[in-house]
């Protein structure tokens, strides 16, 4: 059920948030197989709903969000709450204090019932680079569910919670999405508050809503957004409200299809099957008009040169010293060694390895300066091509969900899961990706790429082309 | 643009990791693999090279820490612990 009709129902008092809360941590208990979930807070999460019903009973306004149960991905800090980033590195530690754009959703009611399982410190695309163990993909178990934020769309997917908080930094929360057929928005770069998540590839990360329905995505966003004193990056305008129509008219609008992610590459039923949405739009009133958009090609590189680089010092301060367990050692070095070794996951010693070699003397001016400057370009370029289209339109990723293992001794055919959600990471444009049927019996994405502060013009156009 | 294993252990003395005599080829091979494909970003350029500031860095030199080196270091000791003011709090 959608998260708009849960809360609806609750502040009426038409149902009680304690029974949808026990509901909420029942299906998760039920669907231990999934391997969604790092930690359930099951004590807590029934305080608060026992608090909310207290207020409904005393006639105070819940919030918007009263008794919705939500999940966190476990690299967005709850106060008192283990932190992991399902990561060994981060073994029993606790946040101090919790992100502001999950204070925001607690404020309006929103009741966290657990932490998402996810690949570790957001660096993979298919959730199998946990410490805690591959999350599996409710469509087909068989298959994984994408990451990084892979618990979060499993949990939404398997109808655990209406909402689930992720983090994009190059797809984590659309790809994922794509996979498990659920909604995946990444606001534009700054809309959010990154205070209380944990850095990845610190000029990219975005925390962002994955949700059974477009409205409850822009809701939530909404609630999220605004200026933040604790992340100097966010910015202050305002986000415009959602049309109230059910399927509104595209009258006027002009969508891109960039010719870059239509050729090569891509599943022929995963094109037919967005292209069966296009003609959806084109159907409500939209005009669609191919747009060639070369720099495209150079995103996979680019997003890993520099994400790598950020990683690699993002991570330095995972060391033994100030978060998390530390393994013992005859010296100091030794003890850094020792942890950090121990401690990373493969995946992530690999991209800090990467991202070390990208800052090398002799090295960066060939690879990290350079994919800044062609970072630099592509913005400029989408920029330039979105003032004549509202959004441009192509497949979240080039396939459906992928069956277990099948990527994970190939690092660069896993790296290719990125291809088109790389892109608005780079250049901070918000991006959306929305299910619009299925190949396969496994279901396929849509995604818009809009304007810059045009979260409400993706999420309009995605209403028509959703699939439900 | 090759990776050979010594580079590979110089970038992981760098990144503080350690990697095993056994597996440090096949990580330089994978490296390589890796690296060839993102040097495809060098066909691409944003700004031509005379418009881009020049790089000025320290040059990357792996160097070994001890506790006698930190200690030191330090203003102040008490035994084998470093004294450090308050901070919270202090007035």
């Amino acid at each position: 059920m959608d998260a708009l009709i849960v809360a609806g129902a609750v502040r009426l008092g038409h149902r009680k948030a304690t029974d949808v809360i026990a509901g909420a941590l029942q299906r998760a208990e039920n669907s231990n197989s999934l391997c969604a979930f790092t930690h359930l807070q099951a004590e807590e999460a029934m305080a608060r709903a026992m608090a909310i019903d207290s207020d409904v009973a005393a006639g105070k306004n819940p919030g918007r969000l009263a008794g919705v149960p939500i999940a966190v991905k476990d690299n967005i800090a709850q106060q008192g709450q283990p932190l992991g980033c399902a990561s060994h590195m981060l073994d029993g530690y606790l946040a101090p204090k919790t992100a502001t754009a999950l204070a925001r959703l607690e404020a309006q009611g929103a009741i966290v019932i657990g932490r998402t399982n996810m690949d570790e410190f957001g660096m993979g695309s298919s959730g199998e680079n946990s410490a805690m163990g591959p999350t599996k993909n409710p469509r087909d178990l068989g298959c994984v569910p994408g990451g990084s934020s892979s618990g979060s769309a499993a949990a939404v997917a398997a109808g655990i919670v209406p909402i689930a908080l992720g983090s994009d930094t190059g797809g984590s929360v659309r790809q994922p999405a794509s996979f498990c057929g659920v909604v995946g928005l990444k606001p534009t770069y700054g809309r959010i508050s990154r205070s209380g998540l944990v850095a990845f590839g610190s000029s990219l990360d975005q925390i962002g809503p994955i949700t059974r329905s477009i409205r409850d995505a822009a809701v939530v966003t909404h609630i999220m957004a605004g200026q933040d004193p604790l992340d100097s990056n966010t910015i202050d305008a305002p986000m415009q409200p959602l049309s109230d129509e059910r399927i509104p008219s595209l009258e006027g609008q002009t969508i891109g299809l960039p010719v870059q992610c239509w050729k090569k590459g891509a599943d022929s039923g995963v094109l037919e099957t967005v292209q069966s949405a296009i003609a959806r739009l084109e159907e409500r009133g939209a005009t669609v008009k191919e747009v060639n958009i070369p720099i495209l090609e150079a995103a996979i590189p680019c997003y890993y040169l520099l994400t790598s680089a950020e990683a690699a010092s993002n991570l330095a301060r995972f060391d033994g010293v100030r978060y998390g367990p530390r393994d013992d050692a005859d010296n100091l070095l030794d003890m850094y060694l020792k942890t950090r070794s121990q401690r990373f996951g493969p995946e992530v010693q690999r991209r800090i390895l990467l991202g070390t070699f990208a800052l090398a003397e002799g090295y960066s001016e060939d690879l990290y300066v350079r994919a800044n400057a062609v970072r630099g370009l592509m913005r400029q370029q989408i920029d330039s091509v979105l003032q004549n289209f509202n959004a441009l339109a192509m497949p979240t990723t080039p396939t459906t969900a992928f069956p277990l293992g099948e990527k994970t001794n190939n690092p660069i055919e896993m790296y290719l899961s990125d291809i088109y959600t790389t892109p608005p990471s780079l250049t901070g444009h918000p991006a959306l990706s929305i299910p619009v049927g299925e190949h396969g019996g496994l279901p396929v994405g849509m995604q818009l790429v809009g304007r810059h502060e045009d979260e409400s013009g993706i999420l309009k156009i995605g209403m028509v082309a959703h699939a439900r | 643009m090759a990776v050979d294993a010594k580079t590979v252990r110089e970038m992981a003395d760098l990144a503080r990791l350690t990697v095993s005599d056994e597996g440090i080829d096949d990580l330089a091979t994978e490296m390589n693999t890796i690296l060839d494909f993102m040097g495809a970003i060098a066909s691409w350029d944003g700004v031509q090279d005379n418009q881009r500031p020049p790089a000025v860095r320290r040059k990357d030199v792996p160097h070994e820490t001890s506790n006698a080196a930190l200690m030191e270091g330090t203003s102040s000791l008490e035994g084998r612990s470093v004294s450090v003011p308050p901070v919270k709090d202090a007035s």
